[in-house]
């Protein structure tokens, strides 16, 4: 087991260095820079104060240098603490608390049949096992009032923040076949850069900031293919044009589901609140269409 | 009788600070507890002071605890249901010695065990207290009504300082009934000192503003049934 042995893990740590030094340098200027001061004008001073949104993303970046199975466990965290999140947002009945303990334990389960490579139970765990055991323990405390309402928002946080999540590691657990000679590290390092420029090509005025990130996807998918896992050219491009159409598909999903919880999520951003869950949105739509694009045709 | 730490069995105060640690762990990072204000709050051994929660979860006394030093744990008491905490051998060794709770009567109140009279002599002592007016953890999330007797308390001692804590989340971690401490992001948020004067429905009226204003702050939706 040797650390950034694959040209995909030094890759990722060069950009998850990038990452680092740009938001030691965002904080900095940010921490430095007088509040009120007339000479910034509030335009910028606005723009320093947006929290520097990266954790996600390193995380994503963590996952695929950390060597072996050790990649898995920021990933499960991830899954932790969003759930935490989508539960502290969310209206739960007291008696809904062994349904969340369900919740809760189903996360290790998840990664660990990642870390098996039991893909047949990673796909039925959730949507069928736990959607069949949380009901019977919600039942049993015989507590009517509520519980149909209260059993689809414990599913619907399972299946999207852990389920949805946690296809992220079954991409890296992918191994390194003929048409693919990357494996998933580089479909999932693929992945986290389109992600992350997308992040990027998102503060441009609309309607142009889907083409860019849609020209972005193209070149990155190009470069995936020709340097990085060797993927036939048509697919490589179609796979990373899946990333930015579904990452808008998502945070779109998720911008209604927040106004129906009557929550804001550009809020739940400031620092120590949290805020995970605007920034994993998009991520939970992007990684099972992006897995199973490639998971069809390959694995 | 202030400070009377050295009276313990070393063993008490063993077991004090690892659950003293072991619950600032599980706040910070399994749950995830948010402080606002934590600065505005006094040492007990600078200024004596009396702090006013609301009340969800057997987390609460532990949120609050261990707001401040280990060390000045010895000065603060909390004020418990001695029904409950004094129940088993163990429990009244664990609550006494180890808590350092306050235990008052509910339930058979006499001229001699009034818990006001109890209060004011801890205080006298020169202790500071924790209060849970709202008198037991009730529903999770739902602020119940004032007892009076804390007015009365405020009206013997003026000059001690007084603030509340809103505390929001915990009762979901651990509600009534349950074992099991279930991540939920919590908040709590510190008042600052208040002074009170007036009779004692201006004081319960004053007490029951503050806490909804501090209520008002929080982050997460409150009272989300």
């Amino acid at each position: 087991m040797t650390f950034l042995s694959t040209l995909s893990e030094k890759l990722a740590a060069i950009v998850l260095g990038i990452l680092v030094v740009f938001t030691v340098l965002k904080q900095y200027v940010f921490t430095r820079s007088p509040k009120d001061s007339a000479e910034i004008d509030s335009e910028v001073q606005s723009e320093l104060e947006k929290p520097t949104d990266f954790s996600v993303q390193g995380i994503i970046g963590l996952s695929i240098i950390l060597p072996g199975a050790f990649g898995l466990i920021p990933l499960a965290i991830l899954s932790f603490q969003v759930l935490k999140e989508y539960f502290s947002l969310i209206q739960t009945r007291t008696a809904d608390h062994r349904g969340v303990l369900w919740a809760y334990l189903a996360i290790p389960i998840q990664y660990y049949w990642v870390f098996l490579g039991w893909r047949w139970m990673f796909f039925i765990f959730i949507p069928v096992y736990m959607f069949l055991v949380i009901p019977i323990r919600l039942a049993l405390l015989n507590e009517i009032k509520g519980l149909l309402g209260s059993l689809a928002r414990i599913q619907w946080g399972l299946i999207a923040f852990v389920f949805a999540l946690s296809h992220l590691a079954l991409l890296l657990s992918l191994p390194a076949v003929r048409e693919v000679l990357g494996g998933g590290k580089a479909l999932l390092l693929t992945l986290w850069v389109i992600s992350l420029l997308h992040n990027f090509a998102m503060r441009i005025p609309k309607p142009a900031n889907i083409f860019v990130s849609l020209l972005i996807a193209l070149g990155i998918g190009y470069l995936n293919c020709r340097y990085l896992s060797g993927i036939n050219l048509v697919i490589g491009l179609t796979g990373a044009i899946i990333v930015p159409l579904s990452i808008v598909l998502g945070e779109f999903v998720f911008q209604k589901i927040a106004i129906s919880l009557e929550v804001d999520l550009s809020k739940s951003i400031q620092a120590g609140k949290g805020g995970l869950i605007g920034k994993v949105a998009g991520l939970t739509y992007a990684a099972p269409f992006y897995y199973h694009f490639y998971g069809y045709l390959f694995y | 009788m202030r400070g009377q730490l050295s009276a313990y069995p070393q063993i008490a105060i063993l077991v004090r600070w690892v659950l003293y640690w072991l619950s600032k762990l599980i706040l910070r990072f399994w749950i995830g507890v948010k402080v606002k204000g934590c600065e505005k709050l006094k040492l007990p051994s600078e200024n004596q002071f009396v702090l006013i929660a609301n009340h969800n979860s057997h987390l609460d006394t532990a949120a609050l605890l261990t707001l401040f030093p280990f060390q000045e744990l010895k000065l603060i008491k909390p004020v418990a249901a001695a029904d409950y905490f004094m129940g088993s051998a163990f429990m009244r060794w664990f609550s006494s010695t180890v808590l350092n709770i306050l235990p008052i009567e509910r339930i058979e109140v006499s001229r001699s065990n009034n818990p006001i009279a109890q209060m004011s002599e801890a205080l006298e002592g020169g202790y500071s207290l924790i209060l849970f007016p709202e008198g037991s953890r009730g529903n999770p999330e739902e602020l119940a009504s004032l007892q009076p007797g804390i007015a009365h308390l405020i009206r013997r001692f003026p000059s001690i300082i007084y603030q509340i804590v809103f505390m929001h989340g915990l009762g979901r971690s651990l509600p009534k009934g349950e074992r099991v401490i279930l991540p939920f992001f919590a908040e709590l948020i510190i008042s600052e000192p208040i002074h009170f004067e007036g009779t004692k429905a201006e004081i319960l009226s004053k007490l029951d503003a503050t806490m909804i204003l501090l209520a008002s702050q929080c982050h997460y939706p409150v009272n989300p049934d």
